[in-house]
C-alpha cells in the first residue's frame, strides 16, 4: 500500500515537471544571448549521468571492485542512476530548441562535421548502452540467483563500451563550445579536461546522495560511498581547481579570452564566481574529508549537494559568460550583452528538475536495485 | 553558375542607414509594422548590423553575412539546415530542415546572425525578398538604395563584374580572415 502510494505520488511529480517544461516552452522568449540557462541545465545532467556510470562502473575494467565487492553491490544503482539522469537532459535539450518536434531531423540530415549531431548520436548511444548494461545486470542476477552462471566477459565487454561511449559523450559535448571561434574563451584546449573532471564530481556528488538514500540500512555499503565517492569529490575538485587556473592564466595573455575570465574573477559574475569557488574548492572538499575520515553518511550527502550546486554554477559560467563579453570586428570594439533567465527557461529547468528526482526514485521502486533484489515481474521489475 | 559576393566601401559610405531601412522594410515587414526589433542588436528587424569604434580613430562599419567560403555556421549546423547553395555560393538556410538550435547564431564570428522573436529562428542575410530579386538577376535590397554606390554585389569569378573589377583596382581587406572563413565580403577601408 506504502509502494503503490511512493509510486502514484513520484508519477504525479512526474507529471507536473512535464507540465511545466510545456508551459515553458509556450513562454519562452529570445534573449541577447543564444544558450541561456537551459545549455547548462543540460549539460549538468549528462556530465552527472557519464560522471556516475565512470567512476562506478569504469573502475572494474582495472579489477578493482572495493576492498570487499562494495562497487559491485553499485552497479546497478549507478546504471539506473545515470540512465534516469539522461533523460531529463534530453528534455531540457528539446525544450531548448525552437522545434522540438523536427528532432528528429538531426538524425534524417546528420552533419559529421557538427559536434551537436553527434551529441544526439552519443546520447542516444549511451543512453542504449547503460539500459543494456542495467537490464543484463539484473537478468545476470536473476539467473545467478537460480543457480545459472553467466558469462562476466559480457559484463566486461558491455562497462568497456560504456566507458568509452561515456568519455566521448563529455569530451564531444566540450567540443561544442571548444570549435566555436567566436568567443575565445571557449576556444582552448583545457575544455576537455575540464569537462571530464566536471563529470567525475558531479557523478561522484550524485551517486553519493543516491546511494546513501536507497541503501540507508546498509551500514557496509553506505561507509564504503562515503569514503570512496568522497575521496572522488576531493581528487576532482583538485584537479578543477588546477585546471581553471590553467584555463585563466593562459587566457591572461589572450585579451579576448581574458575579457570573459576577468568578468568572472572581477566583474559582474564574480559574486557568483567565488561564492561557487569557496563552496566546490574549500567547503565541500573539507565536509568530503571528514565523510572519507569517518565513514560519515550525513557529510557525504552534505558535500555531495554542495558539489552539484557548485558543479552546475561553474556550467552555467563557462557557458553564459563569454556570449556576454566578446570583441567585435573591429579592433577595440567589445560587445557587452546581458543575460537574465526568462521565466519560460526557469519553469522547464525546474520541470527538469522535478522529472530527475522522480524518475530517480521511480526506479528505485520498480526496479531491483539493490544487491539482494530479484525481478519478479516481466524479467526486470521488482 | 555564379559566385557572389559583396563589397562594402567604407570610404563612400554617408551612413545614411538607407541599406538598414531598405533591408528591414522588405525583408521583415511585418515586424517593422508591428515595432518588432532585431533583440540581438538592439536595433530595427534588420540583416545589417552597425558596428561603430568611437574610440582613437572612429570607424563605422555596416555589415551583414560574410557569406563565408568556409562557413563556420554551416559546420556546426546539426542537421544541415544552414548550407552553401552551390549555384550561387551564397549561404542560405532551408527553414524545412532548422531545428531552431542557433547554434549557427553561436557560431558566426562576425555576429551576422539574429533570431526572429516572432518565429524563434535564426535569420541572416539574404532575406526571402531580397532572395528573389537576386534570382530575378537585379542586386539586393540594400546595394540598390545607397546613395552614394558604397555597396557592390555581384560574381566574384566574373572577372568582368563590377565588383571584380573594383577588388582588383582597390585596395581591399577581409574580416577575420586569420580564422580561415574565407569571407566573400570585400571592404575597403576609409
Amino acid at each position: 500500500m506504502r509502494r503503490s502510494f511512493a509510486i502514484i505520488s513520484v508519477l504525479v511529480v512526474l507529471i507536473l515537471g512535464v507540465i511545466l517544461g510545456a508551459i515553458g516552452l509556450s513562454k519562452k522568449e529570445v534573449g541577447e544571448v543564444s544558450w541561456g540557462i537551459l545549455v547548462p541545465g543540460y549539460m549538468f545532467f549528462a556530465m552527472t549521468a557519464a560522471g556516475a556510470a565512470l567512476v562506478t562502473l569504469a573502475p572494474s575494467l582495472f579489477g578493482y571492485e572495493g576492498s570487499s565487492g562494495e562497487l559491485k553491490s553499485l552497479r546497478k544503482l549507478a546504471l539506473w542512476f545515470a540512465a534516469g539522469t539522461l533523460i531529463p537532459s534530453w528534455f531540457l535539450i528539446l525544450l531548448d530548441l525552437s522545434r522540438p518536434a523536427k528532432f528528429v531531423d538531426i538524425f534524417i540530415g546528420f552533419n559529421p562535421s557538427s559536434r551537436i549531431a553527434w551529441m544526439a548520436a552519443l546520447y542516444s548511444m549511451t543512453f542504449v548502452v547503460l539500459i543494456i548494461e542495467l537490464l543484463y545486470a539484473i537478468i545476470k542476477e536473476e539467473r545467478t540467483a537460480e543457480g545459472l552462471t553467466g558469462k562476466s566477459a559480457w559484463v566486461i565487454t558491455l562497462t568497456l563500451i560504456g566507458t568509452v561511449v561515456e568519455l566521448m559523450l563529455i569530451s564531444n559535448l566540450s567540443q561544442v563550445f571548444g570549435v566555436i571561434q567566436t568567443f575565445p574563451a571557449w576556444h582552448g584546449a583545457y575544455l576537455v579536461p575540464i569537462f571530464i573532471v566536471t563529470s567525475f564530481m558531479l557523478g561522484a556528488s550524485g551517486m553519493g546522495i543516491f546511494v546513501v538514500l536507497s541503501m540507508k540500512n546498509r551500514e557496509k555499503e553506505t561507509k564504503f560511498a562515503a569514503s570512496y565517492y568522497g575521496k572522488m569529490i576531493i581528487s576532482s575538485s583538485l584537479v578543477l581547481a588546477l585546471l581553471l587556473f590553467w584555463a585563466m592564466l593562459s587566457a591572461y595573455f589572450d585579451p579576448e579570452a581574458w575579457a570573459s575570465f576577468s568578468q568572472m574573477l572581477k566583474g559582474s559574475y564574480s559574486a557568483m564566481f567565488w561564492c561557487a569557488g569557496v563552496l566546490g574548492f574549500l567547503i565541500s572538499p573539507t565536509v568530503a574529508g571528514i565523510a572519507v575520515r569517518r565513514k560519515n553518511t550525513t557529510a557525504i550527502v552534505a558535500s555531495s549537494i554542495m558539489s552539484l550546486l557548485f558543479g552546475f554554477t561553474i556550467l552555467y559560467l563557462i557557458v553564459v559568460v563569454p556570449q556576454t563579453v566578446y570583441f567585435d570586428v573591429l579592433a577595440g570594439v567589445v560587445n557587452e550583452r546581458v543575460y537574465s533567465i526568462g521565466a519560460g527557461e526557469l519553469l522547464i529547468a525546474v520541470g527538469g528538475l522535478l522529472i530527475w528526482l522522480s524518475l530517480i526514485s521511480l526506479g528505485y521502486l520498480l526496479l531491483p536495485l539493490l544487491p539482494e533484489e530479484r525481478a519478479k515481474k516481466l524479467l526486470i521489475f521488482k | 553558375m555564379v559566385r557572389y559576393g559583396f563589397l562594402y566601401d567604407e570610404s563612400k559610405c554617408i551612413a545614411c542607414l538607407a541599406c538598414v531601412v531598405a533591408c528591414s522594410t522588405n525583408n521583415y515587414e511585418d515586424h517593422m509594422s508591428e515595432n518588432i526589433p532585431n533583440p540581438y542588436w538592439g536595433t530595427l528587424a534588420t540583416n545589417i548590423r552597425v558596428v561603430l569604434k568611437d574610440q582613437g580613430r572612429p570607424e563605422q562599419l555596416l555589415l551583414s553575412c560574410q557569406q563565408c567560403e568556409r562557413a563556420p555556421c554551416v559546420e556546426v549546423c546539426p542537421t544541415g539546415a544552414s548550407y552553401i547553395n552551390k549555384s550561387t555560393g551564397l549561404v542560405e538556410i532551408n527553414y524545412e530542415k532548422c531545428i531552431g538550435c542557433k547554434a549557427c547564431v553561436t557560431a558566426c564570428p562576425y555576429n551576422a546572425r539574429w533570431v526572429d522573436p516572432i518565429k524563434m529562428l535564426p535569420m541572416k542575410c539574404m532575406g526571402e525578398a531580397c532572395k528573389a530579386r537576386v534570382e530575378k538577376g537585379e542586386q539586393p535590397f540594400c546595394v540598390a538604395v545607397c546613395p552614394a554606390e558604397a555597396r557592390l554585389f555581384g560574381d566574384l569569378d566574373d572577372p568582368n563584374s563590377e565588383i571584380s573589377k573594383k577588388i582588383a583596382s582597390t585596395k581591399t581587406t577581409r574580416l577575420k580572415e586569420a580564422l580561415g572563413t574565407e569571407p566573400k565580403f570585400y571592404i575597403v577601408r576609409g
